[in-house]
């Protein structure tokens, strides 16, 4: 399972995933961990699409649920998911999509 | 201060240091601290959400899971490198550290993130005001090293 350490990061991620529309991500974000290869890749592609859609709406000033600190937040998420695909095998996964 | 031409020296230089916690840090920005206030609610520097508080909000409270931030890992740091570039935009990205086992202030501790071993939280480990963290705070970073410019060098 992902573990968070804020409540909010799962909230967060969320937002940005049906801010893409991405419900295969919402998916497995709701299930809270992926079913193989081809998910953890997802998982990771939409993290760092996520990181850079974030620096625009900082510049923007977009409040996500009720957060202005978008970065902050983004490096609690950058914890949970990256330790959570590395203790589960999907090293190369997250390594491939820095 | 120190500066690399390459990656490889980099890797060498950080893998040669032994037990280390480092943080890649925008320029302008402080090692330990955030002054400004896009970080969310901040108490003397310190951002609220990275350390357990009283209600009152005058004091931090111990707590092995709650700290500032460190990478403990070559690789941790070069992922935090590159996830602070993109944050950075045309700025430097410097990396402080400080020896794992260096003399820290009492009532600091390095504490691995217990999800991930390659990253550590300085955690506090008795009740303090939070003036006195953000001194303690303040005296560390006064003592770390700083890699100009890491980069250039991913």
């Amino acid at each position: 399972m992902i573990e968070y350490s804020h409540e909010e990061e799962k909230l967060f991620l969320l937002y940005y995933a049906s801010k893409f529309d991405d419900s295969g991500v919402e998916v497995i974000l709701n299930r809270g961990h992926v079913l193989g290869s081809d998910e953890a890749d997802k998982l990771s592609k939409f993290f760092w699409r996520m990181v850079d859609q974030t620096v625009v709406d900082i510049s923007q000033g977009v409040m996500v649920h009720g957060n202005l600190d978008l970065e902050a937040i983004v490096e609690y998420t950058f914890e949970s998911i990256r330790a959570y695909l590395r203790n589960n095998g999907y090293e190369k996964e997250w390594d491939a999509n820095i | 201060m120190d500066q690399f031409k390459t990656m490889a020296d980099l890797r060498s230089y950080v893998k040669s240091l032994g037990k280390f916690c480092a943080r890649p840090t925008i320029d302008d920005e402080h090692p330990t601290l955030y002054l400004d206030h896009s970080q969310g609610r901040m108490l003397h520097g310190i951002r609220e959400k990275d350390y357990l508080f009283s209600t009152c909000k005058k004091w931090v409270l111990p707590h092995s899971q709650k700290g500032l931030s460190f990478s403990a890992h070559w690789q941790h740091l070069k992922d935090k490198v590159k996830l602070k570039g993109r944050f950075a935009g045309d700025k430097n990205v410097n990396i402080y550290w400080v020896l794992e086992e260096a003399d820290l202030p009492d009532g600091l501790k390095f504490e691995p993130d217990l999800r991930d071993k390659q990253h550590y939280l300085l955690t506090i480990t008795n009740k303090m005001p939070v003036h006195q963290l953000a001194s303690k705070l303040t005296w560390l970073s006064d003592r770390m090293t700083k890699i100009y410019d890491a980069r250039k060098l991913l």
